[in-house]
C-alpha cells in the first residue's frame, strides 16, 4: 500500500489528529491548539504544494501519488484539487482560532477537524456515489455538535438528520442507474432518471427552498458558532462537489433544462430567504436565512455556470465565509457578554448604547452579504446579478425583491439597536464600556477585512479562481 | 432457502415494522427492531452469501442492543408483559400501517417492471415496505427512540433494496459505519430526553 499519497496527507492524517484529540478533549485549550496547528498547516502546505505533487525538501525528492486505493475503489486529491482542500482546512483554523473564547462544545476541535477531513474525502471519493454515505456520516456527527448542551435534541436537529438521511438513497440510487450511461447515449429514460435523482439528492442535501424548513429552527436552538462552522462547510463544499458531479458526467450537463432548473431553484431560494429574513424578530434565526440566501446564490452560480457564474461562485467562497464568521462571532460574543440577549427584538433594543463595536460589527457583516459595493461579496453579486440579468428579465425583480427584503431587516435591526427603550425594564441597558480592547480590535480587524476584500478583489479572491482549475470539462477555460 | 420461509420473512418483516409504527412500548418496540433486522438477513440471502449477510444481521443485532442497554439504564422502560389498551393514535396508525403494506404489496411488481429487474418482486415489496414505514415513522413523531426505529428502518429498507443491485465492500463497510452511527446518535438523543424530563 503507498502511503506517499495526497489523501494520506489531507483526510488520514488529520482523523488521526481527531483521534488523538478525544483522548485530550477535556484539556480544552490544548485541544484547540492543536486542532488550530493541524488546521493551519494542512491549508498552508496544501496551498503551496507543487501541482506536480512532486515535493524537493533539504535537497531531497519526494513524488507523492494522487491516488489512495482502498478495496479497488480511490480517494483521489489532484494537485489542481488542493486548492479546494486548503480553503476548507483554513476555515477549520479560522473557526477554531477564533471561537477559543466561546463556551461551545468541549468536542468542537475534535468533531470540526473530522468533519473537515470528511469533506475532503467526500470531494475526493470515486465513483462519486460514495461521498452520500459519508455526507450522512457527517450529518451524523455534526448533530452531536448541534444538540444544545444540556437541553434534549430539538425538533429542527431531528428534521436535519431525517432529511439528510433522505437524500441518500436518491445519491446511491442514481449512482447505480447512471453507470455505464455513457456507453448507453440512447437511454434517455435513463438519464432523465438519473438526473431527476441527483438534482433531487443535492436539493435535500444543500437545502433549498421549500426543503429549508428545519434550518431555522436549527438556528434557533444552537450556539452561532457552531451552526455557521457546520453549514457553511456543508454549503462550500456541496458547491464544488455538484461542480465535479456536473463535470464528470457529460449526460447530465448536456441535458436541456438542468441548468435551467438550478437557476429557477437558485432565485427563488435567494427570493425565500431574503422575504422571510425581513419578517423576523430574531437575529439568531436570521443566520438560517443567510444560509439560506447564500445557498441560493451558489445554485444560481452553478446554473449560470457559462455566463460567468463559475468565478462568481469561487470569488465568493471567502468573503461569505468571512461574513458569517464575523457575524457569528459578534452574536456568540454578545451572547457570551450578556447572557440575558436572547437575539430577540426587545432584548437587543438599545443595545448600540452598550455594546457600539459589536453592533456595528453585526450590521457590517450583514452589509456584506447583503452585496453591499466596497464590502467582500459585491465583486461576486455584481457579476451574478449581471449575468442574471442579461439572459432573462425574469430573475432581476425576484433579486431585486429578496434584496429589498434582507435590506429591510437591516434596517429594522438598525433601528432597534439604536432605539432605547423609553421605559427600560432591563437595569443592565446602560453605557458601560463592557467591550474590552481585545473584542474591539477583533472586530475591528473583521470590519477592515470585509473592506479591504471588497476594496482590492484581485488581491484576495483571484487565488480562490483557482478552485475551479479542476473542472475541464464544465469550464474549458478555466 | 425455500420460498415458503422468504415468503413468511417478508410478512414477519412488514408485521416487525407495522409493530414499530403502531405501539408504542419501548420493550416491544425494541424486539420488533431486532426481528426485523433478522428478517432482513433471511431476504438478502436471495443475493448474497450467508457470511455476507451475516454482517447486516450482526450489525442490526448491535444496533438493537445499544438502544435497549441504552433504555435500560435510563430506568423508563416497561416490562413486555405490561398490557395497555389500544389508544385512538394506534388505531389509526394501525390503519395507516395496513396501508403501507398494501401499498406495498402493490408496488413491488410495478417497481420489477419499470426500474428493478434484476431484483425480486419479493425482496422489492420488503424494501418498499420498509422505506414506507420508516418514512411515515420519521414524519410523524419527533420521540427520539422512534425517530431512531425510523430511520434505521428506512435505511434497512434501501440496504436491502441496494443489496440486490451492488455489491461493494466498500459501501457495506461504509453502511455499517452509518448504522452503528446511527444508533449511537439515538443512545445520545434517548440520554439527553432521559436527562431533561428528570431536570
Amino acid at each position: 500500500m503507498n502511503l506517499m499519497t495526497t489523501p494520506t496527507i489531507w483526510i488520514f492524517l488529520p482523523v488521526l489528529f481527531s483521534l488523538l484529540l478525544i483522548l485530550v478533549h477535556r484539556l480544552h485549550k490544548l485541544s484547540v491548539w492543536i486542532a488550530c496547528t493541524v488546521s493551519l498547516l494542512l491549508a498552508v502546505v496544501a496551498m503551496i504544494f507543487p501541482q506536480n505533487l512532486d515535493l524537493t525538501l533539504f535537497g531531497r525528492n519526494f513524488l507523492f501519488d494522487d491516488t489512495f486505493l482502498i478495496l479497488n475503489r480511490a480517494l483521489i486529491i489532484t494537485g489542481t484539487g488542493l486548492k479546494t482542500v486548503a480553503m476548507l482546512y483554513l476555515f477549520s483554523f479560522l473557526w477554531n482560532i477564533a471561537g477559543m473564547r466561546f463556551s461551545v462544545s468541549r468536542w468542537f476541535p475534535t468533531i470540526s477537524l473530522t468533519i473537515t477531513a470528511l469533506w475532503v474525502s467526500a470531494l475526493a471519493v470515486e465513483p462519486f456515489l460514495y461521498a452520500a454515505l459519508i455526507v450522512e456520516l457527517i450529518v451524523l456527527i455534526s448533530v452531536v455538535l448541534l444538540t444544545p448542551r444540556g437541553e434534549q435534541a430539538g425538533s429542527g436537529v431531528m428534521r436535519y438528520l431525517v432529511l439528510q438521511t433522505i437524500a441518500l438513497p436518491f445519491i446511491l440510487l442514481s449512482g447505480w442507474m447512471v453507470t455505464g450511461i455513457e456507453s448507453a447515449p440512447s437511454a434517455s429514460t435513463l438519464i432523465l432518471r438519473g438526473a431527476v435523482l441527483i438534482l433531487i439528492g443535492f436539493s435535500l442535501w444543500l437545502a433549498v427552498f421549500p426543503l429549508h424548513t428545519w434550518l431555522p429552527m436549527l438556528a434557533e436552538k444552537t450556539h452561532p458558532w457552531v451552526f455557521s462552522f457546520v453549514f457553511l462547510m456543508q454549503q462550500s463544499s456541496l458547491s464544488i462537489f455538484l461542480l465535479k458531479v456536473l463535470d464528470q458526467f457529460a449526460w447530465l450537463r448536456n441535458l436541456t433544462g438542468v441548468f435551467p432548473a438550478m437557476q429557477w431553484v437558485g432565485v427563488l431560494t435567494v427570493l425565500a430567504g431574503g422575504v422571510l429574513a425581513s419578517l423576523q424578530t430574531k437575529v439568531n434565526r436570521v443566520l438560517a436565512y443567510l444560509i439560506l440566501i447564500e445557498t441560493g446564490y451558489s445554485v444560481l452560480a452553478i446554473g449560470l455556470i457559462s455566463q460567468g457564474g463559475g468565478e462568481a461562485l469561487a470569488l465568493s467562497l471567502l468573503p461569505r465565509a468571512l461574513a458569517y464568521l464575523q457575524y457569528a462571532y459578534t452574536l456568540s460574543s454578545i451572547q457570551q457578554i450578556a447572557p440575558e440577549i436572547d437575539g430577540s427584538f426587545p432584548s437587543l433594543r438599545g443595545l448600540f448604547t452598550r455594546l457600539p463595536f459589536h453592533s456595528i460589527s453585526l450590521i457590517v457583516s450583514l452589509l456584506s452579504l447583503l452585496g453591499l459595493p466596497a464590502l467582500g461579496l459585491f465583486p461576486a453579486r455584481r457579476m451574478l446579478w449581471n449575468s442574471g440579468a442579461g439572459l432573462t428579465s425574469h430573475y432581476t425583480p425576484l433579486l431585486g425583491l429578496a434584496v429589498a427584503g434582507m435590506a429591510l431587516f437591516i434596517l429594522r435591526l438598525m433601528d432597534t439597536l439604536l432605539t432605547t427603550d423609553p421605559n427600560p425594564t432591563s437595569p443592565t441597558l446602560s453605557g458601560k464600556g463592557e467591550e474590552s480592547i481585545w473584542q474591539i480590535l477583533v472586530l475591528c480587524f473583521f470590519t477592515l477585512l470585509s473592506l479591504l476584500v471588497g476594496v482590492f478583489p484581485h488581491v484576495f479572491l483571484n487565488p480562490f479562481l483557482g478552485i475551479l482549475e479542476p473542472f475541464i470539462h464544465l469550464l474549458p477555460s478555466s | 432457502m425455500s420460498e415458503t420461509l422468504r415468503i413468511a420473512s417478508a410478512a414477519l418483516l412488514l408485521l416487525a415494522a407495522a409493530i414499530n409504527l403502531v405501539r408504542r412500548q419501548w420493550a416491544l418496540n425494541i424486539l420488533a427492531l431486532g426481528l426485523q433486522y433478522v428478517c432482513v438477513f433471511l431476504i438478502i440471502l436471495e443475493v448474497r452469501s450467508p457470511l455476507l449477510a451475516a454482517i447486516k444481521l450482526i450489525v442490526g443485532l448491535m444496533v438493537t442492543l445499544m438502544l435497549y442497554l441504552t433504555l435500560v439504564s435510563s430506568g423508563l422502560i416497561e416490562s413486555l408483559l405490561v398490557r395497555r389498551r389500544l389508544s385512538s393514535g394506534e388505531v389509526f396508525r394501525g390503519t395507516i400501517a395496513l396501508l403501507l403494506v398494501l401499498i406495498s404489496i402493490l408496488l413491488g411488481p410495478v417497481l420489477q417492471q419499470s426500474a428493478f429487474p434484476q431484483s425480486s418482486q419479493l425482496l422489492l415489496t420488503a424494501s418498499v415496505g420498509l422505506i414506507l414505514f420508516g418514512l411515515f415513522q420519521m414524519g410523524t413523531i419527533t420521540e427520539p427512540l422512534y425517530l431512531v426505529i425510523g430511520l434505521l428502518t428506512f435505511l434497512s429498507g434501501f440496504e436491502l433494496l441496494y443489496a440486490s443491485l451492488e455489491f461493494s465492500r466498500v459501501l457495506e463497510a461504509l453502511f455499517t459505519a452509518v448504522n452503528l452511527s446511527l444508533a449511537l446518535i439515538g443512545c445520545f438523543f434517548i440520554v439527553k430526553d432521559v436527562e431533561s424530563r428528570s431536570a
